[in-house]
């Protein structure tokens, strides 16, 4: 254990590391901002869609047609959800390296690349439900299907 | 007399001289120990938290190279019958714009393969990095990171300013 941390320690955020994680961050913040305003242009979209798509339903009488944009409005806020929740941590990430590095802070250091890990880890979970969720669909598929004759 | 008198000032020089000398040297030596708390060093905290990064980076990093390699393998085999199904759609398409549609498609596909990549290479490297205690594969893995966030930040600047586009067709309309 002590040989592991002497062996942590004796790497050092050099200039030049100290150089790459300044552009990291800074890209890392522009990234989470236009996520942030991307997820808010998706929900505006979605609700005048929304309100379109209803002068349409009366004027027409599709009720599906509701169903779907209704549907549509509530996907958008659940990636909307769940893409602030990721990106809040890149966010995170990204402001507190940029202190610790310009303050020489190691606390606000470690604190960023917390949340750098937790961002990924967040990501990484989600991939893994997203995988899972595709092969049951394809069992479903496979399952109820109906025999070729 | 005055030869002994100036023997001892001297000697109380040398020993001044010395003294300051001492100190200078201690002075020195207190800098030069204090140098690696001022830097920032990578702990036990930060290690621990960049080597769980590596691992879920390199996860991700894999999944999404094999999920582009199984698209690529679809689109391969199923090329001509997008062809026709492109044709079918829209019936004034020639197959020179199919052709191009089949390239945009697969230099999409190659820049998520090369950020994979990337992601990757900064996860083996600063596993690497860390284990070894090399400064220098620590600070390629670093880089590859570095340029993989450079790409995603212009993708992400692309996205916005394409989801302002659909917004602003859709007030307009």
């Amino acid at each position: 254990m002590e040989n592991q941390l002497d062996n942590i320690f004796k790497i050092s955020f050099d200039d030049n590391s100290r150089g790459h994680l300044k552009t990291i961050s800074m890209w890392a913040k522009i990234t989470a901002i236009c996520a942030f305003v991307g997820y808010a242009v998706a929900l505006v979209s979605a609700f005048l869609g929304k309100n379109q798509s209803s002068s349409y339903v009366t004027s027409e009488g599709f009720q599906t047609n509701s169903l779907v944009r209704g549907s549509s409005i509530a996907g958008a806020f659940l990636v909307a959800i769940i893409g602030v929740a990721i990106n809040y941590f890149l966010y995170k990430f990204a402001v507190d390296t940029n202190e610790g590095i310009s303050n020489i802070d190691q606390q606000k250091l470690n604190e960023g690349l917390q949340s750098l890990k937790t961002y990924y880890k967040i990501s990484g979970i989600l991939i893994i439900i997203g995988l899972s969720l595709l092969v049951l669909f394809f069992i479903f598929i496979m399952l109820f299907s109906p025999p070729r004759p | 007399m005055l030869i002994l008198d100036l023997s001892k000032i001297s000697f109380q020089f040398e020993i001044l001289l010395f003294t300051c000398g001492r100190h200078l040297n201690q002075l020195v030596m207190e800098e030069t120990s204090q140098e690696p708390l001022i830097s920032l060093n990578v702990d036990y905290d930060s290690g621990n938290a960049l080597k769980e990064t590596a691992r879920w980076t390199k996860f991700i990093s894999i999944v999404f190279m094999i999920c582009i390699v199984i698209f690529l393998v679809v689109m391969l085999f199923a090329a001509t019958a997008l062809n026709v199904l492109f044709s079918s759609l829209i019936p004034s398409l020639s197959s020179m714009v199919g052709g191009a549609v089949i390239v945009i498609i697969i230099f999409v596909l190659g820049v998520f393969g090369f950020t994979s990549f990337l992601l990757y290479r900064f996860s083996t490297l600063v596993k690497k990095g860390i284990e070894m205690q090399d400064q220098e594969l620590f600070n390629k893995g670093l880089s590859n990171l570095r340029i993989y966030f450079i790409i995603n930040g212009v993708i992400a600047i692309l996205s916005l300013l394409s989801n302002f586009s659909t917004l602003i067709k859709q007030l307009l309309h």
